[in-house]
């Protein structure tokens, strides 16, 4: 895969870190942040071009944190991850903007394809 | 009654099993991080100790994690088993904080137990009991900020009695005075009024004693 920067959102820390770190030993940059305040103070910072972003989360839930993403930084792809049986979260969110929705337990492999497929999204937008 | 006992225990195993999947989801990663190290290093030296020390102790942690949350869900789905029962205070509030626990953390709130020295015991139906306590603490919820902490505490010394409040933070005066306008208070003395209990309300901080 290209190299790419990736903000991972989850108030699961322990989930998101050891999440980080299996993308980073694909050679993904990924950062994290466990809140959704905290994940557009990042995203402001660093730009990154994927998000990945839990939907239930303490505070600001997923879906308005997907909606300041999509107002402010429209070419930022984001990838929203619900929980099982919460299928209404994901389309919700595609009606809102998402680039995808998976399912939490994540599978890896899902994640780094839609994470590929997300990042030749925003470069055919930017071509 | 009935439906709303059902529709209750919908949201409670909902929480729980969201919470448990939480669990699972981080055993999955951390299980797939010892493999992808072990991947790397296959032709290498060894995988790094420390790593996979620290990755085996957060699988232990939420192994725990996961265990207390079923025997937890456990308890609560046997509170159905009967309609009428002895129920021990001290134990029904601390089920009762464990239950709250998610929805107060999306929240950004916290729900603890405090328990009395002497066994209060009580008899009536559990779920109901569990169903009232909730309402209850959801109810304070809805008035207070983000940071509170609510407390669930039998009252020792005065009749079986629980006693639901929040702790003290600034600009909730304003807030408290809409208890009696919220939804939930409706449902809360309705739930009361099925188990013949009262409910009395006060505050700023807010509070409401059941019994």
């Amino acid at each position: 895969m290209k190299a790419c920067n990736v903000l991972l959102v989850d108030d699961e820390e322990e989930f998101a870190s050891t999440l980080a770190e299996r993308l980073a030993l694909r050679g993904i940059h990924v950062r994290v942040a466990t809140s959704g305040e905290q994940a557009l103070a990042r995203i402001a910072e660093e730009k990154p071009q994927v998000v990945v972003l839990d939907v239930m989360m303490p505070g600001m839930s997923g879906h308005e944190v997907l909606r300041a993403i999509k107002s402010d930084y429209p070419r930022v792809q984001v990838i929203l991850v619900t929980g099982i049986g919460a299928t209404k979260d994901g389309i919700d969110g595609m009606k809102l903007g998402a680039y995808a929705f998976l399912m939490k337990p994540v599978e890896i492999d899902a994640l780094l394809k839609t994470i590929g497929d997300a990042l030749n999204k925003t470069e055919s937008e930017v071509d | 009654m009935e439906l709303e006992k059902v529709a209750f225990m919908g949201r409670i195993t909902a929480g729980v099993t969201h919470e448990i999947k939480n669990v699972l989801a981080i055993i999955k990663e951390s299980a797939g991080l010892m493999e992808d190290l072990i991947e790397i290093s296959k032709d290498q030296a060894p995988p790094p100790r420390e790593k996979f020390l620290r990755t085996l102790t957060r699988i232990t942690e939420q192994v725990r994690r996961g265990v207390d949350l079923a025997a937890n869900l456990n308890e609560f789905a046997h509170t159905s088993d009967d309609r009428v029962t002895g129920v021990d205070l001290n134990l029904a509030v601390a089920q009762s904080a464990l239950l709250s626990q998610r929805f107060a953390r999306l929240k950004g709130m916290t729900v603890n137990a405090e328990t009395c020295q002497k066994t209060v015991q009580m008899s009536t139906d559990p779920l109901a009991l569990q169903m009232l306590l909730f309402h209850a603490v959801e109810l304070i919820m809805g008035l207070v900020d983000v940071g509170s902490v609510i407390t669930l505490k039998p009252t020792c010394n005065n009749g079986n009695r629980v006693l639901i409040s929040a702790d003290a933070r600034p600009n909730e005066s304003r807030k408290t005075s809409k208890l009696a306008e919220s939804p939930l208070w409706e449902i809360v003395q309705s739930n009361a009024a099925e188990l013949n209990m009262g409910v009395e309300t006060g505050g700023p901080p807010p509070w409401i004693s059941i019994g």
